[in-house]
């Protein structure tokens, strides 16, 4: 066994404990539970639902329109009460969540336009989907209701013209031009497609990021922490490939957490989404935009992803010289979490490449924003731009690295440390 | 034969001057003791001959290589134990042997020679199977020391070897180190301890603010200054 496997393996046994793995396991089991909840409770909400009809009018229209909430999956109960008190009492009784009230007179209002009011009673015990989903499936019927009847007034008095023309006179049609493709879709549409596929990419990555290096700066302090630094030090293997070891276990461990992290999160997310996350549902559009990912654009953007993992370890690796225990790892590492959190928020809200020159060049020079606009000048044909995101990280990183190496090779490993208090204290 | 040539050792931490200008000469075989208070410079000394901190002035030379120079090779022919030493606490006391074992060995036999001298220095019996975050300090001293030797190094560096561990282990660590002395292993040590030093050395280097006093055997050192222990001739020398 080579003496970088013995110290690989040494540095992995030292970040894979059950305080890692206990809170990691229970994170993949809540969330997969949260989804198959949250999945059935949803289910239940579109299932067959019963509601209370208090009918005071009993003429065509009115039967016409319980027809209408059967079609809808809403089976109405007319139990015989006295007032709207006893049918609130008796959908409590039963657990039905609506009742709705047809005043007398309904059918005669309605054709002689004098819009009656039909009064819908939700009985609300919490916030739960079916008592949100219910109301709002009977507010679709009567809607459905409203544009067939008025649909009938418009073709009583225009014999010869659609309903549908005299409602909206002017019709618009949505385009979308990207490169010089154009299909016939809002630009709306475009964006929750692309989301609905790639919405776990930045998220993945920035746990990855800071995920690997809180891993990194722990190890590094542990080492100090516990005293054993000096003598590893001394035993004959290269510096470098300390430095490097710490890093890979810290990039092995995290990926395999991430791995757990996304099998979780798609429960989660397929149980809240019913399963339309990623879906290929809108995979037509973006396809015929050329908005998808070709083998070209996975190579550049998974070598994108790589160096920014590595700008982000060598960044932690020289940061964690400088502290003493994991307590001081932890806070030493807040400013890469702020230069990690600026571009992924940016990114999330708004497109980069809008805004003004010098908040440009902030955003570029961030070596972690790379990995994140990648995706969005790949599939706008902007390549070069990530090529050249791609050099920079590259640099960066060498840099970097051969920063934390010298550190490692120097007396400051030993010695080098922050001093709070003179960093803080007031000139 | 000096197989350890310090000259004119120079060490600066800023403005500070830890080591000034040093020098002392260490045979094959015998055990070397620096003895002094602390801060005297003992540890700087000692992390410099362990390639761990660099030199600013002066020359070493360990069996004929140059500090500075071939560093990677003079690592893997020393031990060095810091006074301050812990052990990976996620690992059990055999995990820890091992580890270390495989930074030496060319070899699984030699690896396994290396852990089974270890198991036999450390002493610790059953509890090596048990995780290091579970011993008691003089336990975990023992395993460093039995890491220390196990390897069987040409020199082993040993800073304050007995710290934190009771009388009965202390006597017992002298002796074995004076055991491993007898088998060729050269020894470098240092302790503020002035009795343990004067019992385990075959030879002393008084030193205190960076310099080095004098240099000698505990014998000779107590007749020329007509002393009855090192503590004494210590007093005598820096006054």
């Amino acid at each position: 066994m080579s003496k970088f496997t013995n110290i690989l393996k040494k540095d992995i046994k030292e970040l894979v404990t059950l305080e890692l793995i206990v809170p990691l396991l229970i994170m993949v089991v809540l969330f997969s539970f949260i989804g198959n909840l949250v999945s059935s409770e949803t289910k239940k909400a579109m299932a067959p639902q019963n509601i209370v009809v208090l009918d005071y009018d009993n003429s065509n229209l009115s039967t016409n329109l319980m027809n209408e909430l059967k079609q809808g999956n809403l089976i109405p109960e007319t139990p015989s009460v006295k007032n709207m008190q006893s049918a609130i009492d008796y959908a409590k009784e039963k657990g039905i969540k609506v009742v709705i009230e047809i005043p007398k007179g309904f059918e005669d209002s309605i054709f002689n336009l004098k819009q009656p009011e039909v009064n819908i009673y939700s009985v609300m015990n919490g916030l739960s989907i079916t008592s949100l989903s219910q109301p709002s499936m009977v507010r679709n019927v009567f809607q459905l209701l409203n544009d067939s009847i008025s649909s009938e007034f418009i073709k009583q008095k225009f014999a010869n013209v659609s309903p549908e023309i005299v409602k909206n006179p002017i019709k618009t049609k949505d385009f979308v031009i990207l490169n010089k493709t154009v299909a016939e879709v809002s630009p709306e549409i475009v964006s929750q497609a692309f989301m609905s596929q790639n919405i776990f990419i930045p998220m993945i990555l920035v746990f990855v990021i800071l995920y690997s290096s809180q891993m990194l700066a722990s190890l590094i302090a542990l080492e100090k922490q516990n005293k054993t630094l000096e003598t590893l030090l001394t035993v004959p293997i290269q510096r470098p490939l300390i430095v490097v070891s710490k890093m890979l276990s810290s990039g092995i461990v995290t990926l395999i957490i991430s791995v757990l992290y996304l099998f979780g999160m798609k429960n989660y997310m397929g149980g809240i989404s019913g399963g339309e996350i990623g879906s290929t549902q809108y995979s037509g559009v973006l396809q015929k935009l050329g908005l998808t990912f070709t083998s070209q654009s996975f190579i550049l953007l998974g070598i994108s992803t790589f160096l920014a993992i590595l700008a982000a370890l060598a960044v932690t690796t020289i940061l964690a010289v400088y502290v003493e225990d994991v307590k001081g790892a932890q806070a030493m590492l807040t400013p890469l979490m702020v230069l990690l959190m600026i571009p992924y928020f940016i990114t999330l809200f708004t497109d980069p490449n809008t805004l003004s020159l010098p908040l440009k060049i902030f955003i570029y020079a961030i070596p972690f924003s790379h990995p994140f606009l990648a995706s969005q000048n790949l599939l706008f044909g902007r390549v070069s731009f990530v090529i050249y995101g791609i050099l920079y990280e590259s640099i960066f990183s060498i840099v970097c690295v051969m920063i934390a190496t010298k550190i490692f090779s120097s007396d400051k490993i030993l010695t080098a440390k922050v001093k709070w208090g003179k960093l803080f204290k007031s000139r | 034969m000096a197989i350890v040539e310090v000259k004119n050792l120079i060490k600066d931490y800023g403005a500070l001057r830890a080591v000034d200008g040093i020098s002392f000469d260490i045979n094959e075989g015998e055990i070397f003791g620096l003895i002094g208070p602390n801060g005297a410079g003992k540890t700087t000394t000692l992390r410099i001959i362990s390639t761990i901190l660099k030199k600013n002035g002066g020359e070493v030379a360990i069996f004929g290589m140059r500090l500075g120079h071939e560093d990677a090779r003079i690592r893997e022919i020393i031990s060095y134990l810091p006074e301050e030493a812990g052990a990976y606490k996620n690992l059990t006391g055999f995990g820890y042997l091992d580890f270390m074992a495989g930074f030496y060995a060319k070899n699984p036999s030699e690896k396994k020679a290396f852990i089974e001298r270890g198991v036999e220095i450390a002493d610790l019996g059953g509890r090596l199977k048990s995780k290091v975050s579970t011993y008691s300090k003089g336990m975990t001293r023992k395993l460093l020391v039995a890491r220390a030797l196990m390897i069987m190094p040409k020199l082993a560096i040993l800073d304050e070897p007995t710290s934190g561990l009771d009388v009965v282990n202390s006597i017992e660590i002298r002796e074995i180190i004076k055991g491993f002395a007898k088998n060729g292993v050269t020894v470098l040590l240092s302790s503020h301890n002035m009795l343990e030093v004067e019992f385990l050395s075959d030879r002393v280097a008084l030193i205190d603010k960076g310099k080095i006093f004098d240099t000698g055997t505990p014998s000779k050192l107590k007749e020329k200054y007509n002393a009855r222990n090192l503590e004494e001739v210590f007093m005598e020398v820096v006054k």
